[in-house]
């Protein structure tokens, strides 16, 4: 099996241990990987923010770069989502649109690749920590992705897997919304964060390095134990790679 | 009220940092969803429900032209007077005209909306006409002559202490904080009023075309007391509340209980086809539907927004949406508030007045999930931010930054330098500090250390450590 | 009529242009009556039962009676228990014989016939009536819900301001749903229906629920049972 590898812009230049740590996972499994040169973002933040003009030539590249890949993978729910949901509403042309339709058949977050598409059904290795989970909102609710990352949390040895409360109530990321109501984004990370806090997990485990980012800006800056933690991380970590 | 960005965030602000208001709106939300999903558990079929009910209103709106023809027909050969208002002003003006006609001095309203939306107990009470709200919440948020905080539950921003107050104010009452005293209170002063109105004002949960009736769902009986009482019913309907057949009160009645209050029916439920009979010696005189466009047929002929027409006005939305689990209804600005008012505002008042609007929404997704007629949500507030920035009512500064990071997106070479450039950068900062997050304060949410090398480069490092 | 016509002409113009909407799943309302019937008692005392249950838990009380002085007793231990001193009937003989039988034994009861009285003097003696006795012709036992049709009524204030409505079924006029009450009963006179379902109640205040909003605060319903 060879996958292409969809790298969001977020991790590219924030978070690459998460996308190389899905890399590691994924040769562990016997999964071949190939790096797309010239890749660059999905257009998520400037289509949710109302740009969907500007986003025709990205969409276009991006279909172009990735049609001939038998499978795709990202490290996030949101910019998966992005392609194989929201793609479809833009004023493709006609060979590029069903070129999406096939290439949608084909992209996936990675969790979802791992427990549906690879079919693993135990991570190796142990994790002797006490860990909770947040439901990133587009992996869950555009994709439809809610037990794969929690079959494979459960699946590891050692781990102690609690549910927070509310666990897919929003983190308040919404991208550019951070941005324009930072009040209002704030208010709704610190609820997070409560829950978290409450549930004792020493780690919060999620799929979407953007929630992530959000969730751990506000548990170091007021001091609280929890740490964030990538599903990909997570395996690799219990994996020893 | 101009309502500004800056206007809403600061409204917002100070919803946070409010904490009874926080307390109530999060009691508030959190029973009606528990109580919600307790009834949903027990009916497998409810996605079929939603499905049925989506495809009865997208029937409807699709040939709404049709449909309303049918309605006056039916409703005019049951007695009932039909008029037609194109604005609120129009409205306004045939409701005066009635009120003129037959001598009305006093009027009692049952909740509606759509009168909010009209602005008619003010126009109503400038000529000298009494309008009293009689829904407990609505009678409540009339005293303090604010405008609902919630689609079903008006009142739901106050405490009990709030209530106590603002009665010993405004009816002379001793203080008491005790609900069923509170209750009591305004049942007997409203008591009086149904008694002596002679004009009684409602909304309408559905219109039925093939039955030429409305028909009115509500819990406390004022509505009751509204259209039986008076001898003039007034009803007050946009052109969205139709649905096809009397038998569709079976799908809607069934999503609206457990959507509106987490109840599996309401306590009553009214259809209205024509004044009483005479023999009754009780009852309406008269019946008067007023059909109301105030902006509706331009939404219709938005074929994606149309879907906005079919809500039904539960408030389901608003009780999971994150955000309004916080700040409650009045950050939204306007007469519909929560995740549907988001999308409403720009819809009715224009993309310039209502540009601030959409973006108050991470687009979480949890509206559409819980929406009885699947309206799809986030999917609408995308689509007007899109209006919003082609009509030319996005910041400079924002259109700049989304040009810079096309290019960007649009040129690997300096799509690298942009990883690369901010690293270096970083490595100018302290140890330990990062960039602040536009927007975000630093102490409240640090944004994490840019690494200047990037994924794509330490791949190859690590492919090229494999290979050795 | 100007706006009539102006309205519809934009709708006109609007509908032309085709939806983007997404087209529903046909097979929902069938998928919808199938479910709802699976979920229906299969005989007439499932029927009432689920009846008396759903009543109950929206706080209506419920009794079963077998014969005329059955309801006589029944009307006469509601009276004295809740102290109650007026009645009011919407007309009805049989009522009247009923209320008359259950007065004999209790001294100050009051027994109003709404309809003797004019419009104005009814409003005032209903408000003050603690109790008002009234027949339906229908219910629905899913919902745990009175089908009244006003237009058939000589009173419907009768059932609205007293504080307390004992409403009198028949076991045999119990349908299981809406849908069914809608197979049943033609839309004519259907179009002008009122389903009640247990007290008035009001949560407008901190969510708390309190029965007696602006109508009746307790609901009796006493079912013949053949």
């Amino acid at each position: 099996m060879k996958v292409a590898l969809f790298i969001p812009c977020l991790t590219e230049h924030l978070f690459p241990e998460s996308a190389l740590a899905m890399v590691q996972v994924l040769h562990h499994f016997g999964v071949e990987v190939e790096y797309v040169e010239d890749q660059t973002c999905c257009g998520q933040p400037a289509f949710n923010s109302g740009y969907r003009k500007q986003i025709l030539p990205i969409a276009e590249r991006f279909i172009k770069l990735f049609q001939d890949k038998e499978y795709i993978i990202a490290p996030s729910g949101s910019c998966t989502a992005m392609v194989r949901v929201f793609y479809h509403e833009l004023d493709l042309k006609d060979h590029l649109k069903s070129a999406l339709a096939d290439l949608s058949q084909r992209i996936f977050e990675f969790s979802e690749f791992m427990v549906k598409v690879a079919k693993v059904e135990k991570i190796p290795g142990r994790f002797f920590h006490r860990v909770t989970y947040h439901d990133s909102c587009h992996l869950l609710r555009e994709l439809g992705v809610s037990d794969p990352p929690r079959q494979l949390i459960r699946s590891i040895d050692g781990i102690e897997f609690v549910e927070m409360e509310k666990p897919d109530t929003c983190c308040g990321f919404g991208g550019t919304f951070s941005v324009k109501y930072a009040d209002m984004s704030l208010a709704m990370v610190e609820r997070k964060c409560r829950y978290i806090v409450e549930s004792k997990a020493e780690y919060v485990i999620g799929c979407d390095s953007s929630c992530l980012m959000n969730i751990q800006g506000y548990l170091t800056s007021h001091r609280l134990a929890p740490q964030t933690l990538h599903i990909a991380e997570l395996l690799s970590r219990s994996m020893g790679l | 009220m101009e309502l500004t960005p800056t206007k809403i965030k600061a409204y917002v602000k100070n919803a946070l940092l409010d904490g009874n208001l926080k307390t109530a709106v999060d009691r508030a939300t959190q029973t009606a969803l528990t109580k919600r999903q307790d009834k949903v558990d027990h009916m497998p079929y409810w996605e079929d429900l939603r499905h049925a009910a989506h495809a009865a209103k997208r029937e409807v709106m699709e040939h709404l032209d049709r449909y309303l023809e049918e309605f006056e027909k039916n409703c005019q050969k049951n007695g009932i007077q039909v008029h037609w208002a194109e604005t609120a002003e129009e409205a306004r003006a045939i409701i005066y005209q009635l009120i003129q006609d037959n001598n009305v001095k006093s009027i009692v309203k049952s909740k509606s909306l759509t009168t909010e939306e009209l602005h008619l107990n003010h126009f109503l009470i400038e000529r000298g006409i009494e309008t009293l709200e009689t829904d407990l919440g609505e009678y409540i948020v009339q005293l303090l002559d604010q405008i609902p905080s919630h689609l079903t539950a008006p009142a739901l921003h106050l405490t009990r202490k709030d209530i106590a107050r603002i009665f010993q104010e405004k009816l002379g009452v001793d203080y008491t904080e005790e609900p069923t005293e509170l209750a009591a209170i305004a049942r007997s002063q409203l008591r009086r009023k149904f008694l002596a109105a002679d004009m009684g004002i409602s909304g309408v949960n559905f219109a039925i075309a093939d039955a030429g009736a409305v028909t009115i769902v509500e819990n406390e009986a004022n509505a009751a007391l509204t259209i039986s009482v008076p001898k003039i019913h007034v009803a007050v309907m946009g052109i969205e509340k139709l649905i096809p057949r009397l038998q569709d009160l079976s799908i809607f009645l069934r999503l609206l209980g457990p959507s509106a209050t987490g109840q599996k029916a309401s306590s009553y439920v009214h259809i209205v086809s024509g004044p009483s009979p005479a023999s009754r010696k009780e009852g309406p005189e008269q019946v008067h539907v007023v059909i109301l466009d105030n902006g509706r047929s331009k939404i219709l002929a938005d074929p994606q927004l149309r879907e906005l027409l079919f809500c039904i006005r539960c408030g389901a939305c608003l009780n999971v949406c994150p955000i309004y689990q916080q700040v409650g209804g009045h950050s939204y600005g306007w007469v519909y508030m929560g995740p549907i008012g988001a999308t409403l505002i720009p819809s009715y008042l224009g993309t310039k007045a209502g540009k601030y609007a959409p973006y108050l929404s991470s687009l979480c997704g949890a509206c559409f999930e819980i929406c009885p007629v699947r309206i799809n949500i986030p999917h609408h507030l995308v689509k007007l931010r899109n209006d919003i920035v082609n009509d030319g009512h996005s910041l400079l500064l924002e259109r700049l930054g989304i040009s810079v990071w096309a290019f960007l997106a649009k040129h690997p070479l300096f799509y690298r330098f942009a990883t690369w450039f901010p690293g270096k950068l970083q490595q100018l900062l302290p140890k330990g500090k990062s960039f602040p997050g536009p927007g975000w304060s630093p102490n409240q949410r640090p944004l994490p250390a840019f690494d200047s090398r990037g994924f794509r480069k330490r791949l190859k490092e690590l492919e090229r450590k494999k290979a050795i | 009529m100007k706006s009539a016509n102006n309205i519809l002409a934009r709708i006109r113009t609007a509908t032309q242009i085709k939806s983007h909407l997404p087209v529903e799943k046909s097979e929902a309302e069938k998928n919808v009556l199938e479910g709802v019937k699976a979920a229906m008692p299969k005989d007439s005392v499932g029927l009432w039962q689920q009846f008396r249950t759903e009543l109950e838990k929206v706080a209506g009380e419920f009794y079963e009676v077998k014969s005329n002085s059955d309801l006589a007793e029944l009307l006469a231990q509601v009276i004295e228990k809740s102290n109650f001193n007026s009645l009011a009937l919407d007309g009805n003989a049989d009522a009247l014989e009923i209320a008359s039988r259950a007065a004999i034994n209790l001294a100050a009861l009051e027994i109003i016939d709404v309809t003797t009285l004019a419009a104005e003097e009814r409003r005032e003696r209903l408000s003050n009536a603690n109790l008002a006795l009234l027949s339906a012709p229908y219910a629905i036992a899913d919902i745990g819900s009175i089908v009244l049709f006003p237009n058939e009524m000589t009173s419907v204030l009768a059932h609205l301001l007293p504080e307390c409505v004992m409403i009198i079924i028949r076991q045999d006029q119990m349908v299981a749903n809406l849908g069914e009450l809608f197979a049943q009963v033609p839309a004519e006179r259907a179009k002008s229906m009122l389903l009640v379902t247990g007290p008035s109640r009001t949560a407008d205040i901190e969510k708390i629920l309190i029965l007696g909003a602006h109508g009746p605060k307790r609901l009796i319903v006493a079912m013949y049972k053949k």
